[in-house]
């Protein structure tokens, strides 16, 4: 029992990480419509920033969290004004949308390749806190505290900025449709560039934690995160950023449970299973409210 | 009536497009992430392993590979090298697989240093004769196999080249080796450790398998440590990894340990799961077959977590700088069985240094000597091709390099076995010491206490 309720704790800490990225990914995914394969990355190179602030400008690691989750943040701002936003206005395809987010990611994996030189680092065991708690028998790691209490923190501030807030309202007409919402007085172009530097900020603050918690900084880092983000936005549903956390509890306990009582080289396998059950009898999610549009692709 | 059962219908379908849409994307990106990841979990068990920097100063005594009979300094043949035999005055192409770009760049860029330092020094010592120029010629596939598949093409399409040496993934390896063996290219290994890439005619490696290296470790755990119990993490999906883990989990079980294997992925992230698993079986040692990104990683949770006993590498993995960087404090005393061993005063191990250290300072990674070694042996074979004619076919070099069964290398005294693979001879159990030098292990359960 004592070994169940161990990784059942892991697996809520590997999931609260999984949810902290799928906040970001689904806020512009299932809000804006937006679907950028590309937030992978953001979460490497949010990583590789606060790595070389600690490493080379001897900053402390919060502080080297906060700086590399702006800079992210602007730089998802750049990518959408620069690369989405002209083909949103050329057309509504999903596609193109698409992609577009594709060519984004390799530049942005091919750079974080040649500036990782292809191999892995790790932030210095002494620039975070890292002497194991051991709680009635439970031993944690102080990072896997700090991810879930940051993931549980975000993600009410997010919940009730989109439901109970004007900016919330306003970022869900834009989500709609940002001619109607133009019409109604919203700066649809404000709004856009608001959501892609929370969102792009987000995934990188994911990445850096994920990156300390695991004690590895590569430049596939964000990789993993996508697809467990991605499932994670589907399992917990389109719209709800409870849900988004949800979700990603569900498959970080899932991964870590079967890896302990079925087998560890199932752990994607189990990812995508829980994803394709949800999307085969609950396509909506367990809090989801809105379902995907075809058309636009989008969620409507 | 009509317009409503319509718009269920049509609301139906479209559930159906939605549900299929959105499981295409999730395809698109699951195949996108698992083609990324695959291309970067290759065979290489070795990542970042070999002896640190650090230790290239240290006080150390030798490892266990001597090699009697040695080769004049300078020279790198085998044991059972006509010495005597020349080869023709002239010169000999080498086509040259190499992986200097991409994500195996980190370690194709000090194997191809090793490969050429070997191949210099040969052609300026005259050690295959007078006049005897062996030609590299190098083709960069950054890691590709169809890339390293269409060079290997263009190699054996030009009777010009002798032979080939190549590469350092097995998944590489194992694409190029058809290729190679339908056209009886002899072709030499460096780094790749995967047991089946030589079970064709043409590939050699000299770089010893893994679980040759791994084997005698059982005995010294078992005199040591005389555990009832031992977890053996392994790399699952690394073919070297999970080698070395089986000939020591036969080992052990057969002296009556009661031992459980733990599975990780060479692209897992999180080893939470992992740890918590090592640290429930509460074993008497902890023995570790995983690649670089996964090893210190794990090293360190289950120190963090409190485990005290005895913890062994299967492979050399921990004796690296950056595993050493990453694992802490919790590196020290973690015994490992190497053929890399810096502080040999082996002449192989002495010419190796010299001439790596009039081209950088410190100790290189173990990619270098690897691809030294894979050097050594084609000069060997050379050598032995050149007694059957001066001016060798591709067939004379193939069988040259078959003959040769022992070969003294920078990693130390190997066999060649009846499927051309290196065999170690005598693997040195080197450890991290408290301020951070290599160091011998003494053999003793103190010296791998938990420091």
């Amino acid at each position: 029992m004592q070994l169940f309720i161990q990784q059942l704790a892991n697996g809520i800490a590997l999931g609260c990480g999984y949810g902290l990225f799928a906040l970001g990914f689904g806020l512009i995914f299932a809000t804006m419509n937006i679907f950028t394969i590309a937030q992978g990355t953001l979460a490497t190179w949010g990583a590789l920033i606060a790595l070389w602030c600690v490493l080379v400008l001897d900053m402390p690691i919060w502080v080297a969290t906060l700086i590399a989750a702006a800079l992210v943040g602007v730089l998802g701002v750049v990518i959408d004004t620069a690369f989405f936003r002209p083909i949103r206005a050329r057309t509504d395809s999903f596609s193109a949308v698409l992609l577009m987010s594709i060519g984004v990611w390799i530049v942005l994996l091919s750079l974080a390749t040649v500036a990782t030189k292809a191999t892995y680092w790790s932030f210095p065991i002494d620039s975070y806190p890292s002497t194991y708690l051991h709680i009635k028998g439970i031993i944690l790691q102080p990072m896997q505290i700090i991810t879930v209490g940051v993931a549980v923190v975000l993600t009410i501030i997010l919940h009730v900025l989109l439901v109970k807030t004007r900016v919330g309202a306003a970022i869900r007409a834009v989500g709609m449709s940002p001619k109607s919402a133009s019409l109604s007085g919203i700066r649809s172009s404000a709004v856009l560039a608001g959501v892609s530097f929370l969102a792009a900020a987000l995934v990188a603050l994911a990445g850096v934690l994920s990156a300390i918690t695991t004690n590895n900084v590569s430049y596939l880092l964000g990789e993993n995160l996508v697809l467990q983000g991605l499932a994670a936005v589907v399992v917990g549903g389109f719209g709800d950023m409870r849900g988004a956390l949800l979700g990603g509890i569900l498959i970080g306990a899932s991964q870590t449970l079967s890896a302990q009582y079925i087998s560890n080289s199932f752990a994607d396998a189990i990812t995508f299973g829980v994803l394709i059950v949800f999307l085969l009898f609950r396509p909506r999610g367990i809090l989801g409210g809105r379902q995907l549009a075809l058309d636009t692709g989008g969620v409507g | 009536m009509s317009t409503r059962k319509n718009a269920l219908t049509e609301k139906s379908s479209h559930v159906r497009r939605r549900r299929a849409f959105l499981g295409a994307i999730i395809g698109l990106t699951a195949s996108t992430v698992a083609a990324c990841s695959s291309s970067n979990s290759s065979s290489i068990s070795s990542a970042t392993t070999g002896p640190g920097t650090s230790a290239s100063s240290s006080a150390a005594t030798s490892g266990s590979s001597e090699s009697a009979g040695s080769s004049t300094p300078g020279t790198s043949t085998g044991g059972s090298a006509a010495a005597g035999a020349h080869l023709a005055p002239g010169n000999y192409k080498i086509g040259y697989l190499t992986e200097t770009t991409g994500n195996l760049a980190f370690a194709g860029t000090p194997s191809v240093q090793g490969v050429t330092w070997a191949i210099d020094d040969a052609n300026k010592q005259q050690v295959l004769g007078p006049g005897v120029t062996i030609e590299l010629v190098e083709q960069d596939n950054g890691g590709d196999a169809a890339q390293a598949i269409a060079a290997a093409g263009r190699f054996i399409a030009d009777n010009s080249y002798l032979g080939v040496i190549c590469c350092l993934s097995s998944g590489v390896t194992g694409a190029v080796l058809p290729v190679v063996d339908k056209a009886n290219v002899p072709t030499v290994i460096t780094s790749a450790v995967a047991p089946t890439v030589t079970h064709g005619a043409a590939m050699f490696r000299a770089k010893p398998l893994l679980q040759s290296v791994s084997a005698p470790l059982v005995p010294k755990v078992l005199e040591a440590v005389h555990p009832k119990t031992a977890v053996i993490t392994r790399t699952i999906d690394n073919q070297g990894n999970v080698a070395a883990a089986d000939v020591i989990n036969q080992g052990l079980t057969t002296a009556g340990v009661k031992t459980t294997l733990i599975d990780v992925q060479s692209t897992q992230k999180d080893l939470t799961g992992v740890v918590s698993q090592i640290i429930n079986v509460n074993p008497d040692v902890v023995i570790q077959s995983e690649l670089a990104a996964t090893m210190p990683v794990t090293l360190r949770g289950v120190r963090a977590s409190g485990f005290a006993g005895p913890i062994f590498g299967a492979v050399d993995t921990i004796l690296s700088d950056t595993a050493h960087k990453t694992a802490g404090d919790a590196a020290i005393g973690v015994v490992a069985p190497t053929v890399y061993n810096a502080a040999s005063d082996s002449p192989e191990m002495k010419t190796f240094m010299q001439l790596a250290n009039a081209q950088a300072n410190g100790v290189p990674p173990i990619y270098a000597a690897e691809g030294y070694a894979a050097a050594q042996l084609l000069i060997a074979g050379l050598h032995n091709a050149a007694q059957i004619s001066p001016t060798p076919t591709r067939a004379d070099l193939m069988k040259g390099l078959g003959q040769v069964t022992t070969i003294d290398t920078v990693l130390g005294a190997i066999t060649m076995n009846d499927q051309h693979q290196g065999i170690a001879e005598d693997p040195s159990f080197l450890q991290w010491s408290a301020d951070g030098k290599i160091v011998p292990w003494d053999g003793t359960a103190a010296g791998i206490a938990k420091k």
